[in-house]
């Protein structure tokens, strides 16, 4: 079977892998949309067509057009065959926006199918294609510096990480070769803009017959374009395609970065998308493309726009349904004794286990006939199908694949197979972890907010149902999100926790209580970790600080601080949800949340609050935490941090006009532009802040502006105060679970006189 | 798609909003015990929002009314440990100045 | 002002004549004047649906709003995600709905079809079918359709098709509807309520000694206004 194809008219180029390399094969194709509509309008369309010069057949057949329809009757849908495979988004716009009108008919007379597919996944679905690839493929990884790009010199290439430097023939002679040598099936490119680079790099330099391909040419098959997702900005550039080899954009490839060619083959068998566009696929396509292909498999079509809604349902109904999952608030401070449970892939398990499904839940057949119902969703009127839904068979096999590789990796597999398992497994938790939030995106084919819901609700349901359970077994819940859940053996000097003031008993042992909840839920809760301790951070400006710091600072001895004070249930500050750092039994600390944890973090305050943890298991004492800052502190006053320790690297969430405030990110957009280097949102900015009171531009140097400078000594290296405050900041995540804000900090550190007051003052 | 009711959270931090002119017009002494309150309530914020109570501010009432009856229990647990060691007398009058004791504490921590 | 007595100026609202539809130009997608309206006409139960745009439909705050919740016993909601949605809504509405339907409510009724899905042959022509359907069934049915609009463009879209319009205006006293003919023709009854619930009297029900029941209904917008439209409690503690 072939992995990759060009698309040229009414044919298609297949290339099939052989032992040495590749074969093609052109093949003519016809692809098809579908119209859903009424009859009449149907018959006017066809007639209307027969005469388009692109249409060359118009038939009538029978198909689903929802997962609704699964539960009656065929629809009677117009297929229309296109000549060409480009012109089916002309087609559907002029079905919509010239034929619907011409008829008189009302806006939405016509529902169109079939419509958005890649060509590629479009061709294997319509032929059968399975696109997997049949042997090992060969890569080639093509990289380029930002900036050489930009400027568009070619002077250094790094092929398969080996630099090639020299004059831009040279360099292309050098690719050349290796492409002839190797004969690559898949290029990984670092950008996509070096496709044509190359080829016109290679073309002025008089190599005639240069091509990156199997054959000459290349084609961009679509333009580079920003857009919004989950409510994030993200920019896609433009995309290639070259004869005879698939293309994998590093800058443009998710999954590329998850999990590698390993977890880019496993999702092309699952989805049916060849290698090519599975790379450029987000996960939300990715799932979307497995749906299509199942739901093709059972005659119902993809539609193009989402017309189906939500039923019509009481406020009752309506705000019983229309909550998140359950979550224990964090007790904050600092825990010892915590394990770490949760429910491996809760949402998709909970789809598989109770079947829900667009069409199971509320479905028309079961209706109003509850010996024929499955079941109902917890606290909501929602009913199941007793049928097989159509997500569980989405998800199960991914869900039998995960717990297959899992099992295998428990086995001590050697290096490479584990490497590939865990790229496999990895790439299949990206899709179970977003096919929930999936079913409530607007835009997704076959989502439906009910299934949110009611997945919702089966999830709040489950884990007070386990919190009663370990609870009667004399575990006590410190912290709980949706599927996992932080438990410590009730009674450890907590009062909070002892409503009965009688000695409690040694509680149940954890693993078979876990093994009671998951035999009653039917789906497995796992014990996931064991830590030393945990603290949970306080939200910052939430009164942390307060009495049970200071009663635990100054009453008692610092070792004393293990326990959680007493009576602090009515003045703990309230917890962050998801802020956390613990000890695991038997090494390595976890951290969610904190300061070390995030990308805008530079790599020394991400250091030093690595430090402060280490220091806080040691001592447990937030004072010795303080006397580490101090030292830090010193030292980055004095001058003596490397600035390449300091760079920060940001998001960039909009197009540079679009920035209300003169944020360092608007500065950074400011220095890339003047060197010529594009910068869309999407991408990222790394900077260091040189002087944060100086005029916009000033206040950051770029990471490659840095070399330079400090080349030629010319100041200045970085702003003290600024990143002070950061550290400072980063300390108090430390040290705020027990009691110790910043306010507290300052007090202490000012009486050692170890660092100026100024490090306080900025946020 | 963004959900059409605020969480329970929210709902909270809305309540504390609609009577910041009540806690402007408190005299100085009280606006950390009127801050408490509502910090109380977001200490079972978890369990009241799960009973997704049509008025919120129902269950605000009746978490506060818990917060007290925690705080109750843990002062007497201390006024029995304490009356244990002896160094309290059991009478009335200790426990009235034990309450009294605490608040005061309080409000130093707060300010 | 005292933190606690609250004045609450209500008057019962009265769509029965304004069959067609009626679009109120608010002034924030946010404005809560819909959910009044639909508590106040929907009082006794009677049938409504609701077609909901950005999340509006907060039941909290229709909650807060229902003098009882058998005032919202007849209301169906359903939220449209995406302009195709929308108007599958509204023809799904002029299926369902009947005689006995009392009123339809469509807030925020322009928003969807904003949005960077639709190709532009369609949205003007979507949204003028799903406006041209509304005022439709809000004369097949006898009975008032109402829909929002929280800025000029939206507001100019819908005006072409609406029978009446009226004006929610933020005033130092609350919300305030103003229209062609509300003082005149008594359509609409001069109204003036609080934006804020209180939410203690009702959650204690201690301020409710010594208050007249038949005043707290009228608080409540559960008794017609005097003539003039407007009256006055002063509730202090």
């Amino acid at each position: 079977m072939a992995y990759t194809f060009e698309f040229d008219g009414g044919t298609v180029r297949a290339w099939h892998l052989t032992a040495e390399g590749a074969e093609s094969e052109g093949v003519d194709y016809t692809p098809s949309l579908f119209v859903d509509g009424p009859d009449t309008a149907l018959e006017a369309l066809a007639e209307r067509l027969a005469t388009d010069p692109k249409v060359c057949a118009t038939t009538f057949e029978r198909r689903y057009t929802s997962l609704h329809d699964t539960k009656s009757d065929r629809s009677r849908v117009l297929r229309v065959s296109l000549e060409r495979l480009s012109k089916i988004w002309t087609l559907a716009d002029e079905i919509r926006g010239v034929h619907e009108r011409e008829f008189d008919t009302a806006p939405g007379t016509y529902r169109l199918y079939d419509v958005d597919l890649a060509p590629g996944f479009r061709y294997c679905l319509d032929e059968g294609v399975d696109p997997t690839p049949t042997r090992e493929l060969r890569t080639l990884r093509i990289e380029i510096d930002d900036r050489a790009l930009a400027n568009r010199t070619l002077s250094e290439l790094r092929l398969d990480g080996e630099t090639v430097e020299g004059e831009p023939a040279e360099i292309c002679w050098s690719l050349w070769r290796r492409l002839e040598r190797d004969d690559p099936d898949v290029l990984v490119v670092s950008h996509g803009e070096l496709i044509p680079f190359l080829e016109t790099v290679a073309s002025e330099a008089g190599l005639d017959g240069f091509h990156l391909g199997r054959l000459p040419g290349s084609t961009r098959v679509a333009g580079a374009n920003t857009y919004e997702s989950y409510g994030q900005t993200g920019h896609s550039p433009a995309r290639y395609r070259i004869p005879g080899r698939a293309v994998i954009d590093e800058s443009n490839s998710f999954l590329w970065h998850q999990s590698g060619l390993d977890g880019l083959v496993y999702m092309v068998r699952r989805t049916g998308r060849p290698l090519q566009e599975a790379a450029w696929g987000s996960i939300g396509t990715l799932l979307t493309s497995r749906q299509i292909r199942l739901a093709r498999q059972q005659d119902v079509l993809a539609p193009q726009n989402k017309w189906e809604p939500e039923t019509f349902s009481s406020v009752e109904t309506l705000h019983a349904a229309d909550r998140g999952g359950f979550t224990f608030a964090p007790e904050v401070g600092f825990h010892e004794n915590v394990h770490e449970i949760d429910f491996a892939s809760l949402y998709p398990r909970i789809i598989c286990q109770h079947n829900v499904s667009p069409e199971t839940v509320g479905c028309a057949c079961c209706a109003g006939d509850d010996e024929r119902i499955r079941e109902r969703v917890p606290e909501l009127d929602y009913h199941i199908c007793r049928e097989d839904g159509f997500l569980p068979g989405v998800l199960r096999p991914l869900l039998d694949d995960r717990a297959k590789y899992k099992r295998e990796l428990d086995r001590d597999p050697d290096e490479a197979a584990e490497r590939r398992l865990r790229a496999k497994s990895g790439a299949i938790k990206w899709i179970l972890v977003s096919c929930f939030g999936y079913q409530g995106y607007r835009n997704a084919k076959y989502g439906r907010i009910e299934c949110h819901e009611a997945i919702n609700a089966y999830a709040r349901e489950i884990v007070l149902r386990s919190k009663r359970h370990l609870e009667s077994a004399g575990w006590h819940i410190v912290h709980g999100i949706v599927d996992s859940l932080w438990v410590t053996p009730r009674g450890g000097g907590d009062s909070r926790t002892t409503a009965e003031p009688k000695q409690e008993q040694e509680p149940e042992p954890l693993e078979t209580v876990l093994e009671r909840i998951s035999c009653e839920i039917g789906i497995e809760l796992e014990h996931d970790g064991e830590y030393e301790w945990v603290c949970f951070v306080p939200l910052r400006g939430s009164g942390s600080g307060s009495r049970s710091g200071e009663r635990s600072g100054t009453g008692a001895p610092a070792g004393a601080l293990s326990s959680a004070p007493a009576g602090a249930l009515s003045s703990t500050p309230a917890g962050a949800l998801t802020r956390y750092f613990g000890k695991r039994t038997g090494g390595g600390f976890k951290c969610r949340g904190i300061e070390c944890r995030q990308r805008s973090t530079s790599a020394f305050v991400a250091d030093c609050q690595r430090e402060f943890l280490e220091v806080l298991d040691e001592t447990r004492d937030p004072e010795a935490v303080c006397d580490r800052l101090g030292r830090r502190l010193g030292e980055l006053r004095r001058g003596d941090v490397e600035p390449t320790d300091l760079v920060v690297t940001k998001r960039v969430s909009q197009p540079i006009e679009a920035y209300q405030q003169r944020t360092h990110t608007v500065a950074a957009l400011r220095r890339y532009d003047r060197h010529g280097v594009e910068r869309h949102p999407g991408q990222t900015v790394q900077y260091v802040v040189v002087d944060d009171d100086a005029r916009n531009p000033e206040r950051v140097r770029l990471e490659f502006e840095l070399e330079f400078e400090s080349e030629t000594r010319s100041q200045p290296t970085y702003d003290a105060d600024y990143y002070a405050a950061r550290l400072v900041r980063a300390a108090e995540s430390v040290t705020s679970p027990q009691g110790w804000d910043r306010a507290r900090i300052q007090r202490y550190l000012a009486d050692g006189r170890t660092v100026q007051l100024s490090a306080f003052r900025r946020r | 798609m963004g959900r059409t009711n605020p969480t329970y959270r929210d709902a909270l931090r809305r309540l504390e909003r609609e009577w910041e002119p009540m806690r402007r017009g408190l005299r100085r002494e009280y606006q950390g015990d009127f801050d408490r309150l509502f910090a109380r309530a977001r200490g079972f914020a978890d369990a009241a929002g799960y009973a997704n109570p049509p008025r919120p501010e129902r269950a605000l009432v009746l978490s506060v009314l818990l917060a007290h009856e925690v705080e109750l229990r843990e002062l007497r647990a201390e006024l029995e440990k304490a009356s244990d060691e002896g160094a309290l007398e059991r009478s009335g009058d200790g426990f009235e100045g034990r309450v009294a004791d605490t608040e005061t504490e309080n409000d130093g921590d707060e300010e | 002002m005292d933190p606690v007595g609250v004045r609450r100026d209500m008057s019962r609202l009265a769509l029965e004549a304004d069959t067609g539809l009626t679009v109120c130009h608010v002034p924030s997608v946010r404005s809560t004047v819909v959910h009044r309206l639909v508590c106040s006409q929907l009082a006794d139960g009677q049938r409504g649906y609701w077609i909901d745009a950005r999340n509006t439909a907060s039941t909290h705050v229709l909650y807060d709003c229902a003098a009882s919740p058998r005032a919202l016993e007849g209301l169906q909601i359903a939220r449209a995600f995406t302009a195709y949605q929308h108007h599958s809504l509204v023809r799904r509405v002029a299926r369902v709905a009947d005689s006995e339907t009392a009123l339809l409510v469509a807030p925020n009724v322009v928003d969807r079809y904003r949005d960077d899905d639709l190709r532009e042959y369609e949205r003007e022509e979507l949204l003028a079918a799903t406006l041209t359907i509304l005022g439709e069934l809000g004369h097949a049915l006898d009975c008032p359709v109402l829909v929002t609009a929280a800025d000029e463009d939206a507001g100019a879209a819908v005006s072409e098709y609406a029978d009446h319009e009226i004006e929610c205006l933020e005033t130092r006293e609350g919300i305030r509807l103003e229209g062609e003919g509300v003082q005149t023709d008594g359509y609409w009854h001069g109204s003036y309520w609080q934006t804020t619930i209180p939410y203690w009297v009702e959650v204690c029900g201690a301020l409710d000694r010594g208050i007249d029941p038949v005043v707290r209904a009228y608080d409540r917008g559960l008794v017609e206004s005097t003539a003039d439209g407007e009256a006055e409690t002063e509730v202090i503690v």
